[in-house]
């Protein structure tokens, strides 16, 4: 018997496959997009049919009840077993909650062999043990397709992933909808067998005869002529209209015989049961391939789609970053607010009499202003004025950027998704205020450290700490904005000769040599800085489109390596039929 | 005058498709609708035209051929039957019927002569629903030409996806002239089974929109043995409560209604936003307060004014003037303006020429 073979490797293949789906979210979708039903289909396909069914080939078969609501799938499944087992009703849609019809003995190795885990674990199943079921045969009433209960369209693709054998119900009214064939198609796609019923038949024989030859016209066209269990020819099972058992809630019996004989049949034959259940676990491998490459496929353009979602990001955030550096240099900072306050601190009228005069009258002069309590309304202001204007013009030129990307992303079917999710993106982000400030507060308790640090080396310094540690910050801010903007002693007029007043205190604080270099290096980090805050923006984009999962190329290795290891089975099934 | 309260719709609806233009808003829909409208209008006759809609299998066709008391179109066992729309139109409007009957799409036209039926077209559409996609093409073509529209449902569909989503909610502007017939009576049951079918149809419908509409229950095409249901009173319905202006006219005002309604949707115009201005009091106020704030600090008022003083007593100087005394602000206002001004009105200009013009005004 082949109950020793040796499923390890398939199965070890097989989760790696489904580890590898379940990562491969899309980040950026488009409405109507296929792709995410797509992936959920496969995701079920492994987690619901494929990893149990190799894990254990002697469960019972899962016989899913698929069809449109109304078409009397519950009536049908309350026939076959003689009893009410699934509510049936004229209100549709009837059945919500899939119920799961089990012979007594047999609830212990349907839950073992984890069919329909997920949908269990929810809660969401019915089990039902009754003793009209059909031993080895686990009959699931699955909820319509295409009723308005959208709900019930996802718990009957999930039922059909797991199925072993598929057992469609239709009508006379029906059986040309174009719903169901969708389900139909899915349902040749993953290779599992098929039982047609077409209930609801008209009285007349000829009708009869005219739909039922119609509907397998249909079948033929579609490609499921032969999609029957063992490969045979589909059978197609008649019901007339209105043969009803009311004992049952059901079809009647003798309506429907050919239905239960055909199940009870299998369910007796241990070699057939065996062979439909290799049959669709072969249809399953083999419609493998197909359903990996086309998520694969939607992955990959879901991953071009992003890239280019994230290039616009970084185009306009790129931009707007370099205009703010182009604002800094033009020198926009130092006019307005903060001369102002700053000139008022320093007393401005005096600047243009001591700015030829040594640096030791310039100390005296600087003793007087700085007296620690005077002026420190000022400074305070100076320095928030200037942080609100690098603030002011950050947020702005933030906005900007965020206004263009979202304009960008809005052509985008994907990325206008995304904006309607998140209307924010449509401006600068809420915290990027308060974060700027809080990097800039940094920034400048960096820069004022330097010039302590620089200035405890020089005798001066006695002198520069009792100008207090704001007015050195302030005085050193104001230099990089000066120095930043390409101020020099020339053009003393358009900054109100704070360039050169802020760079003559400086060098008088830690020296002529070092103050170059500072102001360079803090000019850098201020820009940094700056930089980083943008950035930081930008990332509520990018965030979004943030990859998931391994790829594509991941995706489809995990498939070939599902199909090598099944070739391999097989091959080893092969050897071992041949020697028994 | 029902004609005058369209007329008045249809400029309205003009204005908003302007109003939306000039927004940059999309108004194609408003502007095909009318059109579409306008067309409607110019045909003569009062004739209207009802549809019956539904999915395949539903007995569209029976029930015409029922309603008719003969067969008009053609049902069949197979699915789906019918192509083609089939029009049933009243043998003394058939004329003045066939330009509006081409409009709507119409080819295949049976005359018939009830007495009943003087004003009423009904139309025998294709299904929506079946694997022939042409069907589905054809209704969604001709649905929005016509003036009401009979749902006809099978007791199997009456709650598919399709039907609802696809069809009742959209067209719920049009329920006032939209009737339902559940058909097939025979097969749902005894009469508490079709009271709980028609109360769940009627939630449904409340659930698209669809308020207190009728809902007839017949049997189009009954089996041996069992009655017609409510099919009478269905025709008389059609025949009596259905007014032929009214419905033309209300109609196309509903066309109307909601192509501005979606319209305002689009400009951001939709409930409680509707009735307030798009930019509100404060953020105009703020908006102000910023400018002016901003363009204050752009310009240092007090440089100005020592520029100005500066330039107006340089200017004094070189004609000749002594130590001025200063009056601060008519020399700034002075100095403030354009160069040409002094050149040539007085090439020489005497003392305390500065202050003239100030003077002057």
């Amino acid at each position: 018997m082949p109950t020793a073979i040796d499923t390890t490797n398939l199965l070890d293949a097989l989760a790696g496959l489904a580890g590898q789906v379940a990562e491969a979210r899309p980040s950026a979708p488009g409405p109507g997009d296929l792709g995410p039903a797509r992936r959920r289909r496969l995701a079920w396909h492994l987690d619901d049919y494929l990893l149990p069914r190799v894990r254990d080939l002697e469960a019972p078969l899962v016989c899913v009840l698929l069809g449109s609501t109304g078409a009397g799938k519950s009536s049908l499944l309350n026939g076959l077993v003689g009893a009410s087992v699934s509510p049936s009703g004229v209100v549709r849609p009837t059945t919500m909650r899939p119920v799961v019809l089990l012979a007594p003995g047999q609830v212990d190795a349907f839950m073992a062999g984890k069919v329909l885990a997920a949908l269990a674990d929810a809660d969401r199943l019915q089990l039902v043990v009754h003793d009209g079921a059909f031993p080895e045969i686990a009959l699931v009433d699955a909820p319509d397709v295409d009723s308005v209960e959208a709900e019930n369209r996802r718990t009957a693709e999930e039922l059909l992933q797991a199925a072993d054998l598929c057992l469609f119900v239709t009508t006379a009214q029906r059986y040309a909808d174009y719903v169901p064939w969708e389900f139909l198609r899915q349902a040749r796609a993953r290779g599992v067998p098929l039982l047609v019923v077409v209930n609801r038949l008209p009285r007349r024989e000829a009708d009869q005869r005219a739909v039922l030859a119609d509907a397998r016209r249909r079948f033929q066209e579609a490609g499921l002529g032969t999609a029957g269990p063992g490969g045979r020819d589909l059978p197609m099972l008649g019901v007339v209209e209105g043969a009803r058992d009311p004992g049952t809630d059901g079809l009647e019996a003798s309506a429907i015989e050919p239905v239960r004989r055909a199940l009870a049949g299998l369910s007796a034959d241990t070699a057939a049961l065996t062979a439909v259940k290799a049959q669709a676990l072969r249809g399953a491998l083999a419609g493998l391939p197909a359903a990996v490459a086309e998520v694969a496929g939607d992955l990959e353009a879901d991953r071009q789609r992003a890239a280019a979602l994230r290039a616009a990001v970084e185009r306009a955030y790129a931009a707007e970053q370099e205009r703010l550096q182009d604002r800094l240099a033009g020198g926009d900072f130092l006019r307005g607010e903060v001369m102002r306050s700053w000139q008022e601190f320093v007393g401005v009228g005096d600047v243009s009499r001591w700015l030829s005069s040594g640096v030791g009258r310039v100390r005296s002069w600087l003793a007087r202003q700085f007296q620690p309590a005077k002026g420190a309304p000022e400074l305070q202001r100076t320095k928030e004025q200037a942080f609100e204007e690098l603030i002011g013009a950050l947020v702005r030129h933030a906005d900007v950027a965020a206004g263009h990307t979202a304009t960008q992303w809005s052509a985008d079917p994907a990325g206008a998704l995304l904006l309607e999710a998140n209307p924010g993106l449509w401006g600068h982000g809420p915290e990027l205020e308060t974060e700027a400030r809080a990097q800039l507060t940094e920034w400048l308790r960096r820069l004022t450290r330097v010039v302590e640090e620089r200035g405890q080396s020089r005798r001066a310094f006695a002198f520069a700490a009792s100008l207090g540690v704001n007015a050195i910050g302030v005085v050193a801010m104001l230099a990089v904005f000066a120095h930043s903007a390409g101020l020099t002693g020339g053009e003393v007029a358009i900054a109100g000769g704070t360039a050169v007043l802020n760079q003559k205190l400086l060098e008088a604080l830690i020296g002529e040599a070092a103050v170059a270099d500072i102001i360079r290096a803090a000019e850098r980090d201020l820009r940094r800085t700056l930089r980083s805050a943008l950035e930081s923006d930008a990332r509520r984009f990018l965030d979004l489109l943030a990859p998931s999962g391994e790829g594509p190329e991941a995706l489809r290795a995990a498939a070939d390596r599902v199909l090598a290891e099944a070739e391999r089975l097989i091959a080893s099934l092969g050897g071992d039929r041949s020697r028994g | 005058m029902a004609n005058r309260d369209v007329a008045g719709c249809l400029e309205a609806l003009e204005r908003v498709a302007e109003a939306a233009e000039r927004l940059g808003l999309d108004a194609g829909q408003a502007r095909e609708t009318l059109g579409a409208a306008r067309t409607r209008l110019g045909f003569p006759g009062t004739a209207f035209v009802c549809a019956l809609a539904g999915g395949t299998g539903a007995g569209k066709s029976s029930l015409l051929n029922a309603l008719a008391g003969r067969e008009v179109s053609r049902p069949g066992v197979t699915r789906p039957v019918t192509a083609e729309p089939v029009a049933w139109v009243p043998a003394d409007a058939a004329d003045e019927l066939g330009p509006l009957l081409r409009w709507v799409g119409v080819d295949r036209v049976v005359s018939h002569h009830d007495p009943r039926f003087t004003d009423l077209c009904l139309l025998d559409l294709p299904d929506y629903d079946s694997v022939e996609p042409a069907h589905r093409a054809t209704v969604d073509q001709v649905l929005p030409r016509v003036d009401a529209v009979c749902w006809v449902l099978d007791p199997e569909k009456y709650n598919d996806r399709v039907l609802h989503e696809d069809y009742l909610r959209p067209l719920a502007h049009h329920a006032d002239r939209a009737v339902f017939v559940v058909n097939r009576r025979d097969v749902i049951g005894d009469a508490r089974q079709v009271a709980e079918l028609t109360a769940d149809l009627r939630r449904t419908l409340e659930a698209d929109g669809i308020r207190g509409r009728p809902v007839f229950v017949v049997s189009a095409d009954p089996p041996d043995g069992a009655g017609q249901g409510e099919l009478e009173a269905l025709r008389a319905w059609l025949s009596e409560r259905l007014q032929a202006k009214a419905v033309v006219t209300e109609r196309l005002a509903a066309d109307c209604r909601q192509r501005g309604v979606e319209l305002a949707r689009q400009a951001g115009l939709e409930g409680e936003q509707a009735s307030r201005p798009l930019v509100g009091d404060d953020a105009r106020r703020q908006a102000r307060q910023r400018a002016v704030a901003a363009a204050s600090s752009a310009v240092d008022v007090e440089g100005v004014r020592r520029a100005c003083r500066r330039r107006t007593l340089a200017e004094a100087r070189a004609a000749g003037a002594g130590r001025p005394c200063w009056p601060g602000r008519a020399a700034a206002a002075t100095a403030a303006r354009p160069r040409p001004a002094r050149s040539t009105r007085s090439p020489t200009p005497a003392p305390g020429a500065a202050a003239r013009p100030s003077a002057a005004r």
